[in-house]
């Protein structure tokens, strides 16, 4: 490095800096803010890094179809572990069961597999179509087999199965969410940046929007309870939720709505006037399908905020466990007024409230990865939409 | 200028320099909610749905196994689970938003009032009974303590292992939060209804015990039986009785588990569903498999 | 609508639709007024938020008082106040007790240290052969002979494996004769680990005689030990006598509470009911709930009665841990670091417990079962009170201050570690990146503000926890305050991963300051020959200074707001951090307000004073971030004129 620094200052060059404790303690400097920078990023890529190591060889696997598709198309389950051979392991499911027991009529478990010790051994095949699924109705198993003894079996709650319950769920909250906040928020931007001009009451609701912005996201959740809980008596149901989650997100629909209202050239408007529109008219045709793109941007972003948060649904709409999709069961309640499982809570449900085995894991991981794709691909498409937008025509 | 700031804070908002938005987002827009409310309008045949509310002892591991099997023996309904703690099985019968409430604990007076003064009256059914195991991580040589010995660690009077003849180190004590019927149970059973040491932690349910106890090497808590078995943790004896369930008699720390439900409100699913888990024998087989104790 | 119409002249436009009224206004009107309502509906939900926050919090302080009133009425208060003088003695005690632990452990240390090595190999080889010891346990003694040799062999393949040998103990170290001994130890156990090799009987041995040996040599300190433990007795028997009855008192004091409640609750039960069986049943139940108040005078008379005692009691106590404080052995005797600290600790402890014990006996001898509980005492009680207890056997305590300190340090962490790197990124990659750089940077650090905190959280308890306290244990990190730590779940995880969410925040917020700086000051800068660096320091962060304040406030509030990951991860220790740690308070576990609404608002009963302690602490945070935000506002607007 010093060497360097010499070679550059030969005296022939008289523009050059001396060499000089100020210019190597900037060189330093620069070097400690490069390495926070990427210290930071650092940091970020081994969280990634860890969860994608861990997460991705549950959600794909090495044959066709690559996919794991049964834990992104089954409901939470619980698993049975069991040992049929000396040092081999079963995960089994009862659906999982039916099929392969549908396809190999009863070969795999006739009474000639069991050996001397009581143990059925498998064949690769056989150990392979068993695991398609990842548990296994047990007992009727056991009923049909009755010289099989199984060993150390034990079982890990809502680790069997896939995810779709909370995907589902997720979906369903951010979409009531998402529509509810966009319907107010771009209504209140065209109101603040179409028709009003000023005064103390735009101030007011500015500074409420700005105030709203900062809430902790727990406080919205004892708001949402209170208000459409128990208020207005919609209960813990998925309407409570979206619309807590509503509340949540619009100060951000608003602001940024706004601001993409804003870009609209000064000349549209009048244009527009100027040929005998009227205001409403002027709104509709010649500034809000110009701002569209800024507010679909902004509601993507938005998905993003509302997908990742726990806290708010937590007493509003989330279940730990619900054995039926939303639209299965839809008793007399309605759509909306059901509870519903969504994957941020799942993810808080298997870590921390279940019993921990080794078998819990990749459901941990799996929910993580999956989550973390969901989010990363709607960041990424706020990204492209920003880039994409901004790219086209100026004027 | 600050309202900007805090909206560019929250990211990729274009600024947008845009074009026209093409028409066809709009239809496209349009078509997709019509998809979705007709999606929604779809609605299956309702199966009776029964929601079961309460202790996380039960909930996470006795009731879903239940609930799996009963279905698997034909029955069509369909379950929803919350296990928060025991305390939400009442306040969930209370507001009518759950079927049966599963608890750790017997019914408290100030909840059969609260009940009561909603014109309503609980029905008891006995699940089975639970042994609390108090665990320490593998790696303790400590392997049996005696109950005056436990109370003393968890009203924070003995705070290091040397004392009841462990490895020197400061004890690190995992406790329930308090709504939890096993924070109450154990309390009373082994704490002569002292209060707990203020260094304890209050972990979210029984797991997160397991879990940090396996974790730490001068860790205690304690577990229901379904939860003593978990990675790098170790139920120690109290007064010389193993933590088995053969010793369910002897063992000082055992309590009985409940499922509440309301007299009168019980739907005719829910309470075959809650009669079938109570009585039958292959409810009770698969009490027994996840190490309670069936009540008959 | 106060808005101003400034800006309307055109809608006097002649090609304006006429004709269509709806009460009283055009359709433009109509329009208009829609869109003021949505945008209004900002400042409704805000003030809804503040309606049903304080809704259901607002009986919280007319309850607790009533609350406060029944303890006192019933002595529940004053047995309490007991309770608190054995539970300072009882800390003393303790400090004093664990320096004597450290000195009495310290010389077996190195056998100890041997013992649970060889504890834990065991454990690791009868784990790998498992399945060899369950038959064990089953097997008959012609089964055992077999099963003993299957059991060599796996635990020879175990022993091999270098995994087995890793060992967590403090101050151990493999030698290679050692390890050839404790192999053999292992073997010679068997699988039942019932018989006791030579090598391991002789270790335990030695270090019973150095126990012994220490014991001896340690005994006029036990002797110390002991009669400071011995001097609370009296106290500790006459405080459960005394809460007996507190608690008899107080049982009939709720019962008297509640029965025009129950009641009524029977009385409209039996109105409902058809069968007149029941209908008489209900009637009777109801019929036989007392009324009548319990007569709280002679209910705390053996409490007025128990002052003299209690005075004799104390006086006894204090004098006799004075005596016992002169005796205390120089903490420059002992060996241990350890011991030394806990000795000086349990001094200054001891002298403060005396005084407390002073105004304790001052404080018992002024109590009055009948003096009026103000209101204020209800609302210190919440602001200012150190315990939050709920669901006691004894009494429930709402102090909101263990919470508050709790996320108060667990967001200054957060912030002493965020605000360096994102401040340092933010000017690293305004100022001195290429472009490229740039536009690869920004968005990966904006992305990281896209982390659900659930999937943190997760990562905390996964991941971070244990690497946090494996390093901690390093040898060469032992100097960094509260190293080595024991818990996983800490103050100093949490922050990290607080920081980690606060960094995107105040990047981004920190990075438009910088560049909102005028160019012309950047060039006049250069012009007057500054380099690169002065010009960064010394024109543009002055500048964005008010911007780069407004962040960090903005991105504190969002830390203090953050609910899941401190639920995961802070470790839920409900108590004011023990500041005698000094900064190692950071590897203490706490509670938090986010935390504790998230964990028991789900429990707790509606309507309940829990539960309305639950909202008044969503209130404070309410409160505490519409402060951040209205100063953040006003930093802006204060120095952004200058």
């Amino acid at each position: 490095m010093p060497d360097g620094i010499l070679l550059n200052l030969t005296p022939m060059n008289r523009f050059k800096a001396r060499p000089s404790t100020l210019s190597s303690v900037e060189k330093l400097v620069k070097i400690i803010l490069w390495c926070a920078t990427y210290f930071v990023i650092a940091c970020a890529l081994g969280i990634f890094a860890d969860i994608f190591v861990k997460g991705a060889p549950v959600v794909f696997q090495k044959t066709p179809p690559f996919i794991n598709v049964p834990f992104l198309t089954e409901l939470p389950e619980t698993l049975v572990i069991f040992e049929p051979g000396p040092g081999e392991t079963l995960k089994l499911n009862e659906k999982a069961f039916d099929r392969f027991r549908s396809r190999n009529v009863q070969v795999a478990f006739t009474s000639e597999k069991v050996d001397a010790n009581g143990m059925v051994s498998f064949t690769v095949e056989e150990r392979k179509a068993l695991q398609i699924g990842q548990s296994f109705y047990r007992d009727e198993f056991l009923a049909s087999n009755p010289g099989f003894k199984p060993i150390s079996e034990s079982s890990a709650s809502y680790s069997g199965g896939g995810i779709l319950g909370p995907i589902v769920g997720t979906v369903l909250l951010t979409t009531i969410a998402v529509v509810v906040a966009l319907f107010i928020g771009v209504a209140a931007a065209v109101f603040l940046n179409e028709y009003s001009s000023g005064g103390p009451f735009i101030d007011t609701i500015r500074l409420a929007i700005l105030n709203l912005a900062g809430v902790p996201s727990i406080v919205f959740g004892l708001f949402g309870l209170g208000l459409f809980c128990l208020a207005l008596g919609w209960g813990t149901s998925m309407l409570s939720g979206g619309f807590t989650l509503a509340v949540m997100i619009l100060p951000v629909i608003i602001t940024a709505s706004e601001e993409s209202l804003k870009a609209i050239p000064k000349g549209f408007r009048e244009a527009s006037l100027a040929l005998g529109a009227t205001k409403w008219q002027t709104i509709r045709k010649a500034v809000l399908p110009y701002a569209m793109p800024g507010i679909l941007t902004a509601s993507v972003l938005g998905v993003t905020r509302v997908a990742g948060e726990t806290a708010p649904i937590m007493f509003t709409a989330a279940v730990a466990a619900k054995d039926k999709l939303p639209w299965e069961n839809l008793g007399d309640g309605g759509f909306f007024s059901q509870s519903v499982q969504s994957l941020p809570y799942h993810i808080f449900t298997v870590s921390a409230r279940i019993p921990q085995t080794e078998y819990t894991r990749p459901m941990q991981y799996g929910s993580v990865f999956v989550f973390m794709v969901m989010v990363m691909c709607l960041s990424g498409l706020s990204v492209w939409m920003r880039t994409h937008y901004r790219g086209k025509l100026k004027w | 200028m600050l309202r900007r700031e805090l909206i560019r804070s929250t990211k990729w908002f274009p600024y947008p320099n845009t074009t026209t938005i093409p028409k066809t987002i709009h239809r496209m827009k349009k078509t997709a909610i019509l998809a979705a409310f007709a999606a929604f309008a779809v609605a299956a045949v309702a199966e009776d749905k029964i929601v079961i509310k309460g202790s996380d002892t039960l909930g996470a591991k006795l009731v879903p196994q239940l609930a799996e099997a009963y279905k698997g023996a034909g029955n069509s309904v369909s379950f929803e689970i919350a296990a928060e703690g025991s305390s939400t099985a009442f306040t969930a019968l209370l507001e009518g938003a759950g079927d049966i409430g599963m608890s750790s604990r017997g019914i408290k007076q100030k909840e059969i009032d609260a009940l009561a003064a909603k014109g309503m009256k609980q029905v008891e059914w006995l699940a089975g009974f639970d042994m609390i195991g108090v665990i320490v991580n593998e790696k303790n040589p400590v392997k049996n303590l005696t109950k005056e010995q436990i109370k003393s660690i968890f009203v924070g009077e003995v705070t290091d292992w040397s004392e009841v003849g462990g490895p020197a180190g400061p004890i690190s004590i995992y406790t329930r939060n308090t709504s939890s019927g096993t924070f109450k149970a154990f309390q009373e059973m082994a704490m002569d209804e002292k209060d707990y040491s203020k260094d304890a932690q209050m972990m979210a349910g029984n797991e997160q015990i397991a879990q940090e106890v396996g974790k730490n090497a001068n860790g205690i808590g304690y577990v229901g039986l379904a939860f003593a078995t978990g990675e790098g943790i170790k139920a120690i004896s109290v007064e010389g009785v193993e933590l088995k369930a053969e010793n369910a008699k002897q063992y000082p720390i055992a309590r009985s588990l409940y499922y509440y439900t309301v007299e009168g409100k019980l739907s005719p699913a829910a309470e075959k569903f809650v009669k079938w888990a109570t009585t039958s024998d292959e409810a009770l087989a698969i009490v027994k498999k996840v190490h309670f104790i069936p009540a008959k | 609508m106060p808005a101003s119409t400034s800006e309307k002249p055109v809608s006097v436009s002649r090609f304006q639709e006429k004709g269509f009224r709806f009460l009283g206004l055009t359709f433009q009107d109509v329009i208009r007024y829609f869109f003021g309502g949505n945008a209004s509906l900002a400042i409704v939900a805000l003030l809804l938020i503040c309606v049903f926050l304080i809704r259901e919090a607002w009986l919280f302080f007319p309850t607790h008082r009533h609350d406060l009133a029944i303890f006192r009425q019933t002595g529940v208060e004053y047995v309490d106040l007991m309770l608190q003088e054995g539970i300072a003695h009882k800390e003393a005690y303790t400090l004093l007790n664990q320096a004597y632990l450290a000195e009495l452990n310290e010389p077996s240390q190195s056998v100890a240290a041997i013992l649970l090595a060889h504890q834990q190999v065991a454990l690791e080889v009868s784990k790998a052969n498992q399945r060899t010891v369950d038959d064990w346990k089953k097997a008959d003694d012609a089964g055992k002979v077999a099963l003993r040799t299957r059991w060599v062999e796996g635990a020879e393949k175990a022993l091999d494996q270098n995994e087995t040998w890793n060992v967590e103990v403090a101050r151990f170290e493999w030698t290679g004769d050692l390890r050839q001994k404790m192999r053999q130890a292992v073997l010679e156990e068997g699988p039942g680990g019932d018989e006791k090799s030579p090598f391991i009987a002789e270790l335990e041995e030695r270090k019973a005689q150095i126990f012994a040996e220490t014991s001896e040599r340690l005994k006029p300190f036990n002797a110390i030990k002991l009669a400071f433990r011995n001097a609370g007795r009296p106290l500790d028997a006459l405080t459960d006598e005394l809460a007996k009855i507190a608690k008899e008192n107080r049982e009939l004091a709720s019962t008297f509470s509640s029965a025009p409640e129950r009641k009524e609750a029977l009385l409209e039960g039996a109105a409902m009911e058809t069968d007149p069986v029941i209908k008489a049943r209900k009637v009777a139940e109801a019929e036989a709930i007392v009324m009548v108040a319990p007569d709280y005078a002679s209910l705390t008379r053996p409490f007025y009665d128990s002052v003299p005692k209690h005075d004799a009691v104390n006086t006894a106590l204090r004098s006799d841990l004075a005596g016992i404080l002169a005796t205390f052995p120089e903490p420059g005797t002992l060996q241990t670091e350890l011991g030394r600290k806990n000795l000086r600790l349990a001094h200054k402890s001891t002298e403060q417990l005396l005084g407390k014990l002073k105004l304790a006996a001052a404080d018992v001898k002024a109590w009055r079962h009948d003096a009026k509980v103000g209101f204020g005492a209800a609302v210190t009680s919440f602001f200012f009170g150190k315990r939050w207890i709920t669901n006691s056997s004894w009494q429930d305590f709402y102090g909101v201050l263990p919470l508050f300190s709790g996320s108060l340090i667990i967001a200054l962490i957060a912030m002493v570690v965020a605000v360096p790197f994102s401040i340092a990124s933010a000017i690293y990659v305004n100022q001195l990146a290429s472009f490229k750089e740039q536009s690869f940077v920004k968005p990966t650090i904006e992305f990281i503000g896209a982390i659900p905190s659930v999937v943190l959280g997760f990562f905390g308890i996964m991941v971070l926890g244990t690497t946090l306290r494996d390093v901690s244990q390093l040898e060469w990190l032992s100097w960094v305050p509260g190293f080595p730590m024991q818990e996983r779940l800490t103050m100093l995880n949490a922050g990290l991963l607080l920081a980690f969410m606060a960094i995107p925040t105040i990047f981004t917020l920190a990075e438009d300051a910088i560049n909102n700086v005028p160019h012309a000051f950047t060039e006049s800068s250069f012009a007057l020959g500054a380099t690169k660096l002065q010009t960064v320091f010394r024109v543009i962060l002055p500048t964005a200074l008010s911007g780069i304040i407004a962040a960090i406030l903005l991105g504190f509030g969002r830390i203090i707001g953050e609910t899941m990951v401190v639920l995961l991860v802070a470790g839920n220790k409900i108590q004011i951090p023990d500041f005698n740690a000094g900064l190692g308070v950071i590897a203490q576990p706490a509670h938090t307000m986010t935390g504790i609404i998230a964990q028991e608002l789900g429990e707790v009963e509606r309507g309940s004073l829990h539960w309305r302690a639950l909202f008044m602490v969503g209130m404070v945070l309410f409160v505490i971030s519409l402060i951040i935000n209205y100063i953040a506002q006003w930093v802006v607007k204060r120095f952004h004129k200058v």
